[in-house]
């Protein structure tokens, strides 16, 4: 399972990214999720799962050849304030709208989000 | 947030039920006519199914027997938040209809619950209205389930 947790600021945002390693060669859809997410929202938190492995037998998958189908994401980010949830996840929706689109070469077929302000990121946390 | 579950419950039922009589559940269905690869037909119809009934999901497989986690999600967090009854549209039986109601919310993934014709959200969403207790209002405003008064007699 490739997992990597990002606590980023959002002003080393940017810099961070570009300097994490991330597994060679295999995720495009990972690495794209990420970079897409940091540059758009500026998370203070971002966690990105790729989940792929385990619906890799249930029905819809069946016989898709993409290796990179379910993702979970976790963002902290003063973008989500004021917003409601529909609001929130439209958000990332639009951010990740390429990879999701799967009339057009999109491969991601499940995307949980939890999206949260860092004030409510910090009252879940205690 | 008690305020404002309080505040959602009071203003939903005048607000909500006119908003959501005086435009449509989602998007614009003329709109949609032009953006989206499914026939008009289609759209209309999926927009009616949302209207004419009090709860819909649209969902992998059918309530017995689903076949994607999240919508056996969705009818396990709908059931326990006491409904009994609900429209299930089962989207792996036609990709037209699957690809149709991913256009007309413009919300690219499934399962998608829409109560009095207004969209909810998916797993994601519904789950953390059930925790909060505002899908248990949401139901409750719209008597989709009983008042905690009748429940716990």
């Amino acid at each position: 399972m490739f997992r990597s947790v990002l606590p980023v600021t959002s002003r080393f945002a940017r810099a961070t990214m570009s300097s994490v390693a991330l597994p060679q060669g295999a995720q495009p859809v990972y690495t794209a999720i990420n970079q897409k997410l940091v540059s758009a929202l500026a998370p203070s938190f971002l966690v990105v799962r790729d989940d792929s492995r385990l619906h890799a037998g249930h029905a819809a998958m069946r016989g898709s050849p993409h290796r990179e189908t379910h993702f979970d994401v976790t963002v902290v980010s003063d973008a989500f304030a004021g917003k409601t949830l529909i609001q929130r996840h439209r958000l990332i929706y639009g951010i990740l709208a390429e990879e999701l689109n799967e009339q057009q070469g999109g491969t991601v077929h499940a995307l949980t989000i939890t999206a949260k302000t860092p004030a409510e990121f910090d009252r879940t946390a205690k | 947030m008690l305020s404002r579950t309080a505040l959602f419950a009071a203003t939903l039922n005048r607000t909500a039920l006119r908003a959501a009589a005086a435009r449509p559940a989602v998007a614009p269905l003329m709109a949609m006519r032009s953006m989206s690869s499914v026939s008009p037909d289609l759209l209309q119809q999926l927009d009616k199914t949302i209207k004419d009934n009090d709860i819909v999901v649209f969902m992998k497989g059918v309530p017995e027997a689903p076949r994607c986690g999240f919508s056996r999600g969705v009818v396990q967090l709908i059931g326990a938040a006491g409904v009994s009854e609900f429209k299930a549209i089962d989207v792996l039986e036609s990709d037209e209809v699957r690809q149709g109601i991913k256009d007309l919310s413009s919300w690219p993934t499934l399962p998608q619950v829409y109560i009095k014709g207004e969209f909810v959200g998916g797993f994601d969403i519904v789950s953390q209205l059930y925790s909060s207790g505002e899908l248990h209002n949401m139901l409750r405003t719209h008597n989709l389930i009983p008042t905690e008064e009748k429940a716990s007699e």
